[in-house]
């Protein structure tokens, strides 16, 4: 298990104090909260590009990560198959996964005659080809047109199952369609208001947490 | 006729206009001056060039005054690459480099060609100014293009676990080439000058410089301005085809 202890950190506006999370093992566990609750910075620090003031992290530094950012973070001048397959060198892997992200059509396109949905599969397709002890998913639906993002969503699931994966998201129908433990987040300071299994999740409480209720 | 094409056409009209507008400005001051010895006439610089490229030894002039400037170029822009490169990997390397080729930038040409006279043969000074003229520019926009590469693609590729190889062809490469090409296409146009200056101080035998002045000193001003506009017919194709080269070699999206 991986977990955040009593972690301390001022950056911005905002903070973290003595903020505690634990995301177990080969479970998809989504973080919902408000823009700026610090769900980025959790990310980034599971990576290692920033450091807590105070608190500790434990079991992450032996740990292999994959990882679709907030921002697209692709190579402009290569194309969309030469951009997933960075960390994979099965070709056939990788043309399976274009096919659920229904980009096979484009691999050979370059990134920069991509749309913004476009790019942002590609970011997808480089993260789930990765072999990695867990996948962090930083709001990876932004910008995906909503037909096309539930059939994404429910392949991914299919595709992660059994693997450790945090999503980072605002929008409550991508956390329950995605993953089994939703954890809701509060701002100044960020902490952990609500810890769900999906299936406990009814349609009164969607309409609650997207009227800021909860 | 697609109005890309029309563009490129319009673009070609304008500039050839433009060049016979200023060959008949010159012309008028030609006829006004009246004096051959100060402002010859196109017609006098054209026969003067057409006499000159009917010898052998013109083509030879050329050639090894061609030869230098390149040799001077290339190395500069293989050790400005080199040196950019290593000034970005250690800062050290970039502080000791930084003050001596300040020096260089800041320092004039005529300063170097003397110098360059009293250290080495004056057969090679025009290659040593060249290089010497190229090298900052290069080292400077390589190290400039590599400095501005983006700190959330390396950190992408810490996290996709890039080999060092890797690193430098999709990361980057593509990031310094538009400033590396930049560098020498302008590189080129010093190289060409400064190489030029270099042979007129330095006269080696069978180069354009030393034939300027010649040219200078027997008040032969009609080969004088044949042979300057040689250099310039020169400096202009290796332009075009160290452009064509450029693209073609290194092609970028």
């Amino acid at each position: 298990m991986i977990c955040f202890n009593d972690i301390y950190k001022a950056y911005e506006k905002h903070v973290f104090s003595n903020f505690s999370l634990c995301l177990e093992e080969e479970i998809s566990t989504a973080l919902l909260g408000p823009s700026g609750c610090g769900k980025t910075t959790l990310i980034n620090m599971l990576l290692g590009f920033e450091k807590p003031d105070k608190g500790s992290i434990s079991n992450a530094k032996d740990k292999s990560f994959s990882v679709v950012f907030q921002e697209n973070r692709l190579l402009e001048g290569f194309t969309v198959k030469e951009n997933a397959m960075v960390s994979c060198r099965d070709e056939n892997k990788c043309m399976e996964v274009l096919e659920f992200l229904d980009m096979a059509d484009a691999a050979d396109f370059y990134i920069n005659e991509l749309s913004g949905g476009m790019k942002r599969r590609t970011a997808i397709a480089r993260c789930l080809l990765k072999k990695a002890d867990i996948y962090l998913f930083d709001e990876p639906f932004k910008g995906i047109d909503e037909a096309l993002k539930k059939n994404i969503i429910s392949s991914m699931k299919e595709y992660l199952k059994g693997r450790t994966c945090l999503l980072v998201t605002h929008d409550i129908n991508e956390a329950i369609q995605m993953c089994d433990w939703i954890k809701i987040m509060d701002k100044n300071p960020a902490e952990i208001i609500r810890s769900l299994h999906f299936s406990e999740i009814n349609a009164e409480f969607i309409n609650n947490f997207n009227k800021g209720i909860i | 006729m697609n109005s890309k094409l029309k563009k490129d056409r319009k673009e070609f009209l304008t500039k050839t206009v433009s060049v016979l507008i200023w060959v008949f400005i010159y012309h008028v001051l030609s006829i006004s001056v009246g004096k051959s010895l100060l402002v010859p006439s196109v017609y006098d610089i054209l026969s003067a060039f057409a006499g000159l490229c009917t010898h052998l030894e013109f083509w030879n002039t050329v050639f090894f005054s061609v030869i230098r400037v390149i040799i001077g170029f290339v190395l500069a822009v293989a050790s400005g690459t080199l040196l950019g490169a290593l000034s970005y990997r250690h800062r050290v390397i970039y502080n000791f480099i930084y003050p001596i080729l300040s020096v260089i930038k800041a320092a004039p040409v005529a300063s170097f060609i003397i110098l360059a006279l009293l250290w080495i043969r004056s057969g090679h000074v025009p290659a040593f100014i060249s290089f010497l003229m190229v090298l900052p520019m290069v080292w400077s926009s390589v190290l400039q293009g590599l400095n501005q590469t983006d700190s959330k693609l390396l950190q992408m590729a810490e996290i996709f676990d890039f080999s060092f190889k890797r690193k430098v062809k999709m990361i980057y490469i593509p990031q310094v080439i538009p400033y590396f090409k930049t560098a020498c296409i302008t590189g080129l146009g010093f190289a060409w000058k400064s190489g030029i200056a270099a042979e007129v101080i330095s006269t080696p035998n069978l180069s354009i410089g030393r034939k300027l002045y010649e040219s200078k000193i027997y008040l032969e001003t009609p080969e004088l301005f044949a042979w300057t506009f040689t250099v310039i017919v020169l400096s202009i194709a290796a332009e075009k085809v160290f452009k064509a080269l450029l693209n073609r070699f290194i092609k970028i999206r």
